[in-house]
């Protein structure tokens, strides 16, 4: 912790971590999640985040976006602490989550929903920003004016990650965007924002069911297993064999079997 | 012609009340029942302006909008901290304090003797003394407050608003400050019922608590509802339609003994027949869960 505080007072190096989570403990009621995780993003990385059902995936999200208090460890945003902070702090701060299952207000248009994600953006790069989301829209040919009550449950999806882009964000934290989306569709929302944020240098912390995809294109893989970071590689592909994804699927079958 | 004249006045001050109920019960999600007694802060505040510290009654109207505005707080803070039921019920709670405050601070408010003689309300010289003097009096001021109710809800402001009412978590992590947002649109909307406070008391010329009593705040959220929560033409049809239909009733006709029940139970029959088979309103595009 003292290390962390430390590192408040010193200048932004850029190869510094944009994002660091330090010794996170965290969880509901009694039960804890988290048992002390420490993680940092670089700029640009895309880190995948896996691991079993209930390992605490969801959760360190959660935590980093500010939707969960920990119960000790920091947060910390370009050194600088945002544990303290609300949500709408940190999403000012440049913190994007883009909650599972996609949130969208369905008595909104396509077009509100970026005006009101770029409101928030830092001025300079609003342009860029809802140039970014356009893009995000155009992967499932979003029309601009209709109510997204109306839109399909992709299209959602896609609409919830292109919001968060228009904000501009440091970070963005992914909690399974292409969960329930047919495999095609899936496929091509995680290759438009893995290509969004190569274009812009733009970190992202992936939550990811679909394994193959996401190791396919990450810079770098951090498993989890109750509530540890358990190992992590520079290499995601070398996980992408049949040992590796059943041990992985095992771990989930597992802990079904045990409610 | 009176009793029509009479009729149009009630429709323009409760078009008023229920548009800017709608804007925080419709626009951002938050049902509260204490509506009758912001009604009635900005009739007792307009009328004390006008009759202790003698200014006009516009100057008044415009006082009384901000106090009641700002004495709005006093519930908005500790209430917006609470979700859903809890909402509702401390609102309630605010409701009845003020009634009894109402009641109760006879130096000012006259208990519930009420304040008799409020004077009638002028412009350059000219009253609005007939039914249909007083009637373009308050169609033109309702009518002035509801254009900036519409303004107010087609500008970015009232779309954070929807947001805010369909996914307060999704407009959070948008950056967007939920319980500020709240608070701004209930002090509004608080004070924008003091405009049909000083439209009631300029008219009726007496005021007492039995006009801002929980059954009206529910009336009010009535007209909101059954016009269309969320719709800005919503309230202002549900209040024609709630202020007339009890009135239509009188035509029917029954026996005298019980034509006042009857009265009562076809209105509310229709009220119930109304929300079994159109529970977003008449107009609306906005259900309550």
């Amino acid at each position: 912790m003292s290390h962390s505080e430390d590192n408040n007072k010193e200048n932004v190096v850029h190869s510094d971590p944009v994002l660091r989570v330090d010794d996170v403990h965290a969880g509901y009621g009694k039960s804890e999640i988290l048992n002390g995780i420490s993680l940092s993003i670089r700029p640009g990385e895309i880190v995948a985040l896996i691991g079993p059902n209930g390992a605490g995936k969801s959760t360190l999200l959660k935590v980093i976006a500010g939707l969960l208090k920990p119960s000790s460890g920091g947060v910390f945003l370009r050194g600088k602490n945002v544990a303290k902070m609300a949500v709408h702090q940190r999403a000012r701060a440049g913190i994007a989550f883009v909650i599972q299952g996609g949130a969208i207000f369905p008595s909104l248009t396509v077009r509100d929903h970026l005006q009101l994600g770029s409101l928030g953006a830092k001025r300079r790069r609003k342009q860029e920003a809802s140039v970014l989301s356009l893009g995000v829209l155009h992967t499932v040919d979003l029309p601009n004016n209709d109510r997204s009550g109306l839109l399909s449950g992709g299209q959602r999806q896609a609409l919830s990650v292109a919001t968060m882009m228009a904000t501009n964000p440091s970070v963005l934290l992914c909690d399974e965007p292409s969960a329930g989306l047919a495999p095609a569709l899936a496929n091509t929302l995680i290759k438009q924002i893995a290509l969004l944020s190569r274009q812009q240098g733009l970190p992202v912390l992936w939550v990811e069911q679909r394994l193959g995809d996401v190791l396919a294109i990450a810079d770098r893989a951090v498993l989890l297993m109750s509530g540890k970071v358990s190992s992590q590689t520079d290499q995601p592909k070398e996980w992408l064999v049949p040992e590796v994804l059943s041990q992985l699927t095992l771990g989930k079958t597992w802990e079904r079997s045990n409610g | 012609m009176n009793y029509l004249g009479h009729i149009l006045v009630m429709i323009s001050i409760y078009a008023m009340l229920g548009g800017s109920l709608n804007l925080v019960a419709g626009y951002t999600g938050l049902p509260s029942t204490c509506h009758a007694a912001f009604y009635g802060l900005g009739a007792y505040s307009t009328t004390l302006l006008m009759m202790s510290a003698g200014l006009g009654f516009f100057s008044s109207l415009g006082v009384s909008i901000v106090v009641t505005g700002l004495l709005s707080l006093v519930i908005a803070l500790p209430a917006l901290r609470l979700k859903g039921d809890y909402f509702v019920l401390a609102t309630l709670g605010f409701q009845i304090i003020v009634v009894a405050l109402f009641y109760n601070l006879t130096n000012f408010t006259g208990g519930p003797n009420g304040i008799p003689g409020i004077p009638i309300p002028r412009l350059l010289g000219f009253e609005f003394d007939s039914v249909f003097r007083y009637l373009v009096l308050s169609s033109i001021v309702s009518a002035c407050g509801l254009f900036v109710l519409w303004l107010l809800i087609n500008s970015p402001f009232g779309r954070l608003l929807r947001a805010v009412r369909e996914d307060e978590l999704a407009a959070a992590s948008l950056g967007k400050n939920v319980p500020r947002l709240q608070t701004l649109a209930f002090a509004i909307s608080a004070g924008m019922a003091a405009v049909p406070g000083a439209l009631f008391a300029g008219y009726i010329r007496f005021i007492d608590p039995t006009t801002f009593t929980v059954m009206e705040s529910i009336f009010i959220l009535s007209i909101v509802v059954i016009g269309g929560a969320g719709s800005f033409w919503g309230p202002i049809v549900g209040a024609a339609f709630m202020v007339i239909l009890p009135e239509a009733l009188r035509f029917l006709e029954l026996p005298l003994a019980a034509a006042a029940n009857v009265r009562q139970i076809t209105y509310g029959l229709l009220l119930v027949i109304l929300m079994r088979f159109r529970p977003q309103g008449m107009l609306g595009e906005y259900k309550f869960e």
